[in-house]
């Protein structure tokens, strides 16, 4: 019948099939157009910023790149902080802060404070058996499947009902 | 060829910062653009809301639009990803104890059971909703905005074979929904042989 793969149809196919999807439409009395409320175009009028297009726009990319700088900045401070306490546990408590001016310093009182509470933290963690830790992490990732099913099937149902 | 020189004229002096004109687009297309939303989204209230969205998204990026396109079919396509952006987020809303109330048991039929079975006399759209989005999507623009192939696709960003592949399913798939719906008006075989 002329067809490159199993979907594709040839084009007297796919007049058929187009012809065919029409008339199942028109007995069900579609495709109809629905009138929008009578105000809403008067409305969306009235909504308009003052500035221009291009204005909007760039305030919008300003707004939008001030925004990833930031999410990258907390991000790589995160990343500095915990490498630094990681470092402070497995060698030494007092050399993270020592690298931003020393324990007397602002930032270094910070560094120190987050290295030392990290310890036992840490301490805790590697005292756990490892069959604990098994265990533990399944029965995590179970929740999360079950709550995540959950979720998934209820809202469709939910929406549903809120759109009507 | 006079509208679309008008439309121009519009576009540009828009771009000047002259409401007017962007009101008279808007005029001209919140019918178009309200009616794919209601068919993507699923209800008149969501259509709205998204409507006035979209066309404030189209004012603040008027300024990348390319005057030698078709502006119909620019504003379709950011209607079209604002719809399925739409749809994307609402897997991943909330759901309250209010929201599930309704599940509960009740022996009769409250206001929203009433507008429910109301809502089903619609078969087509409740069909529509219950085959996926980008399915839809091309259902919509083909058979109520009466677009071309190469306008759709364009549009979506797909090749026309891809299209026609898509397209082909998604008949098939509201075909389907409609005979679970208790349809027997189509033959499947007619579009899947």
């Amino acid at each position: 019948m002329g067809r490159g793969n199993n979907n594709e149809l040839s084009e007297a196919e796919e007049r058929a099939a187009h012809e065919t999807f029409q008339a199942l439409l028109e007995r069900y009395g579609e495709p109809k157009t629905l009138n929008p409320p009578v105000n809403l175009a008067a409305r969306i009028t009235s909504q308009l910023p003052n500035a221009r297009p291009a204005e909007i726009l760039r305030r919008e990319r300003r707004r939008l790149l001030g925004r990833s700088l930031l999410l990258w900045a907390i991000g790589l401070t995160w990343l500095v902080l915990s490498a630094l306490g990681l470092w402070g546990i497995m060698v030494d408590s007092s050399l993270p802060a020592l690298l931003v001016g020393g324990p007397q310093t602002a930032l270094g009182h910070v560094v120190l404070a987050i290295t030392l509470a990290a310890k036992p933290l840490f301490a805790l963690f590697s005292s756990i058996n490892l069959l604990v830790w098994v265990v533990g992490l399944v029965t995590v990732i179970a929740l999360g499947w079950a709550w995540w099913k959950m979720l998934t099937q209820v809202q469709p149902m939910v929406l549903s009902r809120n759109q009507l | 060829m006079q509208q679309l020189g008008e439309e121009t004229q519009w576009i540009q002096a828009a771009l000047q910062g002259d409401q007017e004109a962007f009101a008279r687009l808007v005029e001209q297309y919140t019918s178009s653009v309200f009616n794919l939303c209601y068919r993507m989204l699923g209800s008149t209230h969501d259509a709205e809301d998204a409507t006035q969205e979209i066309f404030l998204r189209v004012y603040a990026r008027l300024g990348s639009y390319d005057l030698n396109r078709r502006f119909s079919t620019w504003l379709l396509s950011i209607a079209s990803n604002f719809c399925i952006d739409r749809l994307r987020r609402r897997k991943f809303a909330w759901v309250t104890l209010e929201d599930t109330a309704f599940m509960l048991p009740s022996s009769e039929a409250g206001p929203e059971r009433r507008a429910l079975q109301r809502e089903r006399a619609d078969i087509i759209q409740a069909a529509l909703q219950s085959i996926p989005s980008q399915y839809r999507l091309v259902l919509v623009l083909r058979y109520w905005h009466d677009l071309s192939y190469s306008e759709i696709a364009t549009l979506t960003g797909l090749s026309e074979s891809a299209l026609k592949t898509r397209l082909h399913r998604a008949r098939k798939q509201l075909a389907e929904a409609l005979q679970e719906d208790g349809a027997t008006l189509w033959d499947v075989e007619t579009t899947t042989s």
